[in-house]
């Protein structure tokens, strides 16, 4: 299973950043929130370092192979996150067999 | 005394909340969590009222401000979720965005296998 994990940090930050958990991941940068507003993710609300509404939702999107979305997870509280626990789920009820 | 017992209950709580958020382990029912911290923060309130010295007062004043100031956080943390562009069953929407070389990805290199692209809020 492929992982693409895209946030507001820049190409410097990710090298940074980057650690053994993220190996097998492709992690992309998004720090003008192009990709975030294209899918509409921003939050309005949110104060970072950026300013207002500088920060996406996390959010999960599961896709399959033929390129249709089989699962999307926003949290409602960005603390939650996508646990573990609910993307094996996913994984199991959006790609089944 | 009342403001020891209202920075302990403030401090001992902080330290049980954010060890569970380092296991990412978050309970969904933070009710008993935000109890503990706001009756943390009355009693430092209570204790600052009382003014039963320097000592007090300094640790009346900081329970209160973590026994009330957590709810409040928590208050703001929860969050509208927009309507997503995509949608589930529909077609995924294809970007381009650099990588950690500054190299050009294209999400449409991975059609032809499944993957999960997640969001999130990077290393600030």
């Amino acid at each position: 299973m492929a992982l693409v994990a895209i946030s507001t940090d820049s190409p410097e930050q990710i090298r940074a950043g980057k650690d053994k958990h993220a190996a097998n991941a492709t992690l992309l940068a998004d720090p003008d929130l192009v990709v975030t507003d294209q899918f509409n993710l921003r939050n309005p609300r949110n104060i970072s370092p950026k300013g207002l509404g500088g920060l996406p939702i996390p959010t999960t999107i599961l896709v399959d192979a033929e390129g249709i979305v089989r699962w999307i997870d926003q949290t409602d509280d960005y603390m939650l996150r996508s646990e573990p626990g609910r993307v094996r789920e996913a994984l199991e009820v959006g790609l089944p067999g | 005394m009342l403001a020891a017992l209202g920075l302990a209950i403030v401090g001992i709580t902080g330290f049980l909340w954010f060890r569970l958020i380092q296991n990412v382990a978050v309970p969904r029912n933070r009710a008993p969590y935000l109890a503990a911290f706001l009756t943390g923060g009355v009693l430092g309130v209570m204790a600052m009222i009382e003014g039963a010295g320097w000592a007090s007062n300094i640790m009346g004043g900081l329970a209160a401000v973590v026994g009330f100031g957590f709810p409040a956080l928590r208050l703001q943390s929860a969050q509208q979720p927009n309507e997503p562009a995509v949608q589930l069953g529909g077609p995924m929407l294809d970007f381009t965005a650099p990588d950690e070389t500054g190299a050009d990805f294209s999400l449409s290199s991975l059609t032809g296998k499944p993957y999960l692209l997640k969001f999130f809020r990077g290393h600030w």
